[in-house]
């Protein structure tokens, strides 16, 4: 199945480990552990030994922020969605109006069946595998423009170094005009 | 410039279609050089990939071991 930047689908999504950490124990009660340090030096010290982790998940909604995918990987690339129910008043006319630059509205008119008015969160990238993506419906598509401006704020909040891209596209244009 | 009423309520614009096309042609070649050459995904990276994203040593359960190795 072909998927475009800018589809927002239903996908399984883990929230991202932080500290304590959960690590599972067959027939007992998961381990805590309250720092990074000492999960790494525990893994390092047992060589190839790998732990399980708890991580909470749930089903929500997600905007694919690129329609590249390659079957050998099954990888996508998305943002997370906030409902605007989550916000106050105040709040949720900030986002509507696009006063509020990492919380990019998703106009319901472009999202027919998406449950309840959202907002693509610039800061809360996440990569999912096919399988964990629910591609029977199509919750809704953000347009071209859209998606240009929704890109803009991400590679400018993540401050992606586009130096040498614009160079190259510069030149690019400069020899255009002049062939 | 189409104004109405006042010069600030512009309500259209009167191109040459020398300009207009002039202007078309400039938006035809910007959005032809504005998506970034974008690399295949070699056998290699593919390969590393999966690598990457396969478990690669013991996964340790055994409570014991795991509070052991965690110096608990």
């Amino acid at each position: 199945m072909s998927l475009a930047a800018g589809e927002v689908y239903w996908a399984l999504v883990p929230y991202t480990p932080q500290a304590p950490f959960q690590i599972y124990t067959a027939g007992s009660s998961p381990l805590e552990v309250p720092s990074v340090d000492q999960v790494v030096d525990g893994l390092r010290a047992g060589g190839d030994a790998e732990f399980g982790f708890l991580v909470r998940a749930k089903a929500r909604p997600i905007l694919l922020l690129s329609e590249r995918s390659d079957p050998r990987t099954g990888d996508h690339f998305g943002l997370r969605l906030l409902r605007l129910s989550e916000l106050s008043t105040e709040e949720r006319e900030a986002v509507r109006d696009q006063r509020e630059p990492l919380l990019f509205h998703l106009r319901p008119e472009h999202m027919a069946n998406l449950p309840e008015e959202s907002a693509a969160l610039i800061s809360a990238p996440i990569r999912i595998h096919e399988s964990a993506l629910d591609t029977r419906r199509l919750l809704g598509q953000l347009d071209k423009n859209e998606m240009r401006v929704l890109s803009e704020r991400f590679v400018s909040y993540w401050r992606f170094d586009l130096h040498q891209l614009l160079v190259a596209k510069i030149r690019e244009l400069q020899a255009r005009w002049n062939g | 410039m189409v104004e109405r009423y006042r010069t600030e309520n512009v309500k259209a614009v009167i191109l040459h279609p020398d300009d207009f096309a002039a202007l078309q042609a400039s938006s035809q070649l910007l959005e032809e050089i504005a998506r970034p050459g974008s690399p295949a995904l070699t056998e290699l990276a593919a390969r590393a990939h999966q690598v990457a994203e396969s478990p690669e040593g013991e996964l340790i359960t055994d409570k014991a071991s795991v509070k052991r190795l965690l110096g608990l």
